[in-house]
């Protein structure tokens, strides 16, 4: 599926966010809760938000590009794992392409 | 004018009359009550607050008052009136003024929705302010007292009053209240503390009520800008120690500290947001004074020199 379709923000009104070095803090307007996610989550979020909707693959090659990260199966992993989690919380969903 | 301009049977006259109406930061205040120790401790304590000119619209019409009880706390009590209701529970005699400051943060936290309310102590120097959010007892009254008896200015010891527009930090400087062994800690750090009122067997242990310092109080008109976040916690086993927060983390313990954060939505998140990308944060450790001060006004604890130190 994920190759299938690509991703993009859902419910943009419900949701505000920062990001900072390896922190995303998000709003949810609908619970009215704060969370604060680690890791790749706020660079992924931030890149769905400029190139949506953007396929998965595409996101992690330009992850990789722009962060001189090693371009190894344990860092498209850590993408993925962050893009699991936007999903649980709401922030991101697949479209079909 | 100020209340201490007062000749002291006028200023009593209005307290037990028709209430004296009284310039607290952004607040008019009516004050009213007939408890002699009361009367006394208020006009000692805000003698360096301004009267209002005339009889205008006030935000909070509050009363004091004294009646017997027959349950806890049993005996006489005093009782905080507001708007004629009595939203927080009676508490013994001796203790009506901390009644009436613990009343009046409950009337600002409760009702002055048009600010961002933390829980925190403020002090400011050049238009500069340090935010220092905690719960009660981590010492941020002990370190805003401090501050203040070195040069800096009280915002509040107790309510940070952050204006949702210009992202500005309002003052309300009102007596400090100091707790248990912070009393004698503030007492040997300056000779120049006046303490309005001391009461045992509190909820929270002693307290004592210190006067706001003249300037800072005539200052209560003019905002600052938060510049710095300090989280401080006390730890009598430690001289002072800092380390830097990002602003993730500066964010969680801000927001922890809260009175109403959420009720306007995502504008709340976004004040606080601008706030901590602005604003570096730390948290301290400390249980000597001097060595607090000493770490808060160097470079080392900031990514950036203060610019007013």
């Amino acid at each position: 599926m994920a190759e299938a379709c690509r991703l993009r923000l859902e419910n943009q009104d419900r949701f505000d966010w920062r990001h900072w070095d390896g922190e995303l803090i998000f709003f949810d307007g609908e619970s009215g809760e704060t969370r604060l996610l680690s890791g790749w989550a706020g660079a992924v979020l931030d890149l769905i938000a400029e190139r949506q909707p953007i396929g998965i693959e595409a996101l992690e090659n330009e992850l990789t590009a722009a962060t001189d990260a090693a371009d190894d199966t344990g860092h498209r992993e850590r993408i993925r794992e962050a893009v699991d989690m936007l999903r649980d919380n709401g922030l991101i969903g697949y479209t079909a392409k | 004018m100020m209340i201490g301009d007062l000749p002291h049977e006028e200023a009593i006259r209005q307290l037990t009359g028709p209430g004296m109406v009284v310039i607290m930061g952004p607040f008019l205040v009516r004050i009213a009550s007939r408890i002699p120790h009361f009367c006394r401790q208020f006009t000692d304590l805000y003698r360096y607050h301004q009267l209002a000119d005339a009889e205008p619209f006030v935000d909070f019409d509050l009363r004091l008052a004294s009646r017997w009880s027959w349950r806890a706390p049993r005996g006489r009590v005093v009782t905080f009136e507001f708007n004629g209701d009595a939203p927080i529970l009676p508490l013994p005699i001796d203790q009506a003024m901390p009644l009436f400051e613990w009343g009046l943060n409950w009337c600002v936290t409760s009702h002055a929705h048009h600010f961002i309310i933390i829980h925190a102590g403020i002090v400011a120097r050049g238009g500069e302010a340090i935010l220092m959010p905690g719960a009660s007892g981590s010492g941020k009254s002990t370190l805003t007292t401090a501050l203040c008896y070195r040069g800096w200015r009280l915002l509040s010891d107790e309510l940070a009053l952050i204006d949702m527009e210009r992202g500005l930090a309002y003052p309300m400087p009102r007596p400090i209240s100091l707790k248990n062994q912070s009393i004698a800690s503030i007492q040997a750090f300056s000779s120049e503390v006046h303490i309005g009122c001391a009461v045992s067997e509190t909820r929270k242990g002693q307290i004592a009520l210190l006067r706001p310092p003249a300037a800072s109080v005539a200052a209560e008109k003019d905002p600052a800008r938060i510049t710095r976040i300090l989280f401080p916690i006390y730890e009598p086993s430690v001289s002072a120690v800092g380390v830097h927060l990002t602003p993730g983390q500066a964010f969680l313990k801000t927001f922890d500290s809260t009175f109403n954060y959420g009720i306007r939505g995502k504008r709340d998140f976004s004040l606080l947001a601008d706030l901590v990308e602005r604003a570096p944060a730390a948290e301290i450790r400390y249980g000597d004074l001097d060595a607090a001060l000493a770490l808060i006004e160097g470079p080392s604890l900031w990514p950036a020199p203060l610019l007013t130190t």
